[in-house]
């Protein structure tokens, strides 16, 4: 029995072995920065992550500075190589704007997304590129990630556009319009100022948890499939239910739609 | 593994919210004009969970009734564990009503949400197919044309219905009472664990063929055939 059991762990040990010593990595810090030509609140960071943290935080300086750690990991040497060559970063910048993206192995621009040809290759290396970001206060921000990292912003005072899939979204001492949409992750938010104008929380998996200031005054709508809504607002009023009937023509036919949401004033409403 | 974590977490989440429904009720009527009215139309209806009734009327639209039901809790606040008081936020659901060239289908979105669906048509229905899935007995009154129900866990009730039917549930009595019926029309009748119960006209002409799955308890197999005066 023992002299059984000792060969087979050994050849165990000598397998997990082999796979991770065979792993290849490659990591790059690479740090760019963008001077503005107009005013910060006149300007749109956009970023376009597909795997990877976003980490924004505002400091006093004018000018954009964007750190980005990169790791790539292939199985062999050879796919890595590939990789490095394959593997397209794109900076852009023009006058009311800076953007990232990646270009290749895919193209992460939202609005391409459709237009896209279907890609049949097979890509066999992983990359992650993990964002530090240093903007002024005042810069408007749309950062999206996908997978492997949170999105966290921090001391931002433009408006706010925050995507991710797996992974949550954190937003601190925020001051303006905010659309968090997350799928598995929770979407926690503070604010240091009410925003004024629509904002957005979405999570599918996950809790939305939302700090306003006391003299908010709102109308909510909400939405769930599972969950529930709690506050710890005593001015709250569940307004009358809001029956929407909407007739949309599609194709010759017409569709009726019968939906039923409670919505919520705060204060004197929205 | 991500993936497999969150199915176990909805279908958990699922019978949990399945189980906090109770009998609160709310509805609202949809009102569906044809676009050929007086002329044979199609109906299609189908549901996740809950009953659906069919009554025939004088009518010219179709007219839809639809109720759900609100959270076993949601008439009481309820405190959270940190200080947040939890806002009822009753009985959304949603109904969705597509008409084309006389042929109306009927689905809702709140799979997890009972929906009841009172629908009264016009006459002249030239295909009627109905189906649902949990927490739903089927019912049609007076309908004449093609019926086609489709059920899982609930009964078919068919009163004074012509035409043909085909009718299945597997856990539910199906019920039939015919006006007349459409001698050319092949129709069936199946349930996996209840009676099959079809009253004919007297002047039934068929070739009848019945089959029962589980063999050891024929017995329980009866065909009772009465002739009504």
């Amino acid at each position: 029995m023992k002299r059984f059991c000792i060969p087979l762990m050994l050849g165990w040990v000598t397998c997990c072995a082999q796979t991770t010593a065979f792993a290849q990595e490659f990591r790059d810090h690479i740090k760019k920065e963008f001077v503005l030509s107009k005013p910060a609140a006149q300007n749109v960071l956009s970023i376009y992550n597909l795997s990877g943290s976003i980490k924004v935080e505002s400091y006093t300086g004018d000018k954009v500075i964007m750190e980005i750690d990169e790791k790539m990991t292939a199985k062999n040497e050879a796919e890595l190589e590939k990789g490095k060559k394959e593997f397209k970063m794109m900076f852009e910048q023009n006058e009311d704007t800076v953007l990232f993206y990646i270009l290749e192995p895919y193209d992460t621009r939202a609005y391409l997304e459709r237009r896209r040809e279907r890609d049949s290759r097979e890509i066999k290396y992983h990359f992650t590129l993990d964002f530090v970001l240093k903007v002024p206060a005042s810069m408007n921000l749309n950062v999206s990630t996908v997978t492997d990292g949170d999105v966290d912003i921090k001391d931002v005072s433009g408006k706010l556009s925050a995507s991710n899939v797996n992974g949550s979204i954190k937003i601190s001492n925020a001051r303006n319009t905010t659309n968090a949409h997350t799928i598995n992750g929770n979407v926690t938010i503070n604010y240091l100022e009410n925003p004024k104008e629509e904002s957005k929380y979405y999570t599918l998996n996950g809790d939305l948890r939302i700090t306003y200031l006391p003299d908010l005054s709102a109308d909510m709508e909400f939405k769930s499939m599972n969950g529930n809504f709690y506050t710890d607002f005593t001015n709250v009023e569940v307004l009358p239910i809001r029956i929407t009937k909407t007739k949309e023509q599609e194709d010759g036919g017409t569709v009726y739609k019968l939906g039923k949401n409670r919505d919520l004033r705060i204060g004197n409403g929205g | 593994m991500k993936i497999a974590r969150i199915t176990t977490l909805l279908i958990l989440s699922v019978i949990i919210s399945m189980r906090m429904v109770a009998q609160n009720k709310s509805g609202e009527q949809l009102v569906i004009p044809l676009s050929e009215p007086g002329k044979p139309y199609k109906l299609d209806v189908h549901l996740m969970n809950g009953p659906i009734k069919v009554v025939v009327y004088d009518g010219k639209d179709i007219l839809i009734d639809a109720q759900s039901e609100i959270d076993n809790d949601s008439d009481e606040t309820k405190e959270s564990s940190n200080g947040m008081k939890r806002i009822p936020m009753g009985n959304a659901m949603e109904l969705t009503a597509e008409e084309k060239n006389n042929t109306v289908s009927v689905h809702s979105q709140s799979i997890l949400k009972t929906i009841r669906l009172s629908i009264k048509i016009p006459q002249g229905v030239t295909s009627l197919k109905l189906g649902s899935v949990n927490n739903g007995e089927i019912e049609v009154t007076n309908a004449s044309g093609e019926i086609e129900i489709g059920n899982v866990n609930g009964a078919i009730i068919l009163n004074n219905v012509s035409g043909s039917v085909v009718a299945n549930t597997v856990n539910g009595n199906v019920v039939v009472t015919f006006k007349s019926i459409n001698l050319n029309a092949p129709m069936a009748f199946s349930t996996l664990s209840g009676n099959v119960d079809v009253t004919f006209p007297a002047a039934l002409k068929a070739n009848l063929k019945l089959k029962q799955t589980w063999e050891k308890c024929s017995r329980i197999l009866i065909l009772q055939l009465k002739k009504e005066k």
